[in-house]
């Protein structure tokens, strides 16, 4: 009786963790490169661990959404003139410090950005403007 | 008798705070008639958008507003000079010529966001403002203008 119960309870126990680990892959998609726009590996670390989050097609944050969607960059949704727009949004935003929201931040201070990681974003942004320009 | 009383009570005091509100001295933001650097100013404007501009969004994103009667009234007032002061802090029409080009191409990024997400005209100000509802067709007029007007700016000359 015991075994029976034992095996039972493994076995649910595995189910549950793969349901977890599908829930996890389906709910949370990651900004990805194709050609049309290319973000270097190192930034687009920094983008899906603290913006993403909010800043994606499927994101409850509809002003999130709407202010910058980082899909829409390598999905040729936005096109140059909209890229370079939200990027210059970008530098000036993170340059006040304004992103992520310090509301946002209270409850995930782990997502705040780090010196480094802002300095990154903002040296990619700019050479991507003068990249634009140039085209 | 006693609620009678209570009631008289409660109507004097607000008829006294009411009156005594309206001697709280406040700040009307200033109009200005002859704005140079206004938006409408600009070969890139036609003139339906400007007009449409003026009409819709003008009394708080401008030097020009028109002030209503009830601008003179207290609490009322003080909603509206808050309101008119964060708009134009947030887009000010009038001074458009100032902008830097990337701080334009961001408020015309941000007039079609508006738009397409039906925040602007605000919905208290649309309740005295009937005229300044914006059609179907006027908005996308505006977001096709706005969307042009960006490519332009983004091709002209770096500062």
């Amino acid at each position: 009786m015991k075994r029976i119960f034992f095996s039972f309870s493994g076995i649910a126990i595995i189910a549950l963790l793969f349901s977890f680990n599908n829930t996890q892959q389906t709910g949370y998609t990651t900004a990805t490169n194709d050609d049309s726009f290319e973000i270097p590996k190192e930034v687009l670390t920094v983008i899906n661990n603290k913006c993403y989050g909010c800043h994606n097609t499927k994101s409850k944050s509809e002003k999130g959404k709407k202010k910058l969607n980082w899909d829409n960059f390598t999905n040729n949704e936005y096109n140059s003139v909209k890229i370079y727009t939200k990027l210059g949004k970008i530098e000036k935003i993170l340059g006040e410090n304004k992103m992520p929201p310090a509301k946002f931040l209270e409850k995930y201070p782990k997502k705040t950005l780090t010196e480094e990681e802002k300095q990154l974003i903002l040296a990619w942004a700019k050479e991507q403007k003068i990249a634009l320009r140039n085209e | 008798m006693m609620k009678k009383k209570l009631g008289k009570k409660i109507i004097l005091f607000i008829v006294i705070a009411l009156v005594v509100m309206q001697f709280i001295p406040v700040t009307k933001p200033e109009t200005k008639k002859d704005n140079p650097n206004d938006i409408t100013k600009d070969f890139h404007v036609p003139q339906e958008i400007a007009t449409t501009l003026k009409t819709s969004c003008y009394d708080c994103h401008s030097m020009e507003t028109h002030y209503p009667w009830y601008s003179k009234v207290a609490p009322v007032k003080w909603m509206l000079f808050n309101h008119i002061e964060e708009g134009r802090e947030h887009l000010n029409f009038s001074e458009w010529a100032l902008l830097p080009k990337e701080d334009k191409l961001d408020a015309l990024d941000e007039v079609t966001e508006v738009l397409e997400e039906g925040e602007m005209p605000l919905e208290t100000y649309l309740i005295m403002h009937r005229e300044a509802k914006l059609s179907e067709k006027q908005k996308e007029d505006i977001i096709i203008w706005a969307e042009s007007y960006m490519e332009d700016i983004f091709a002209s000359e770096p500062e």
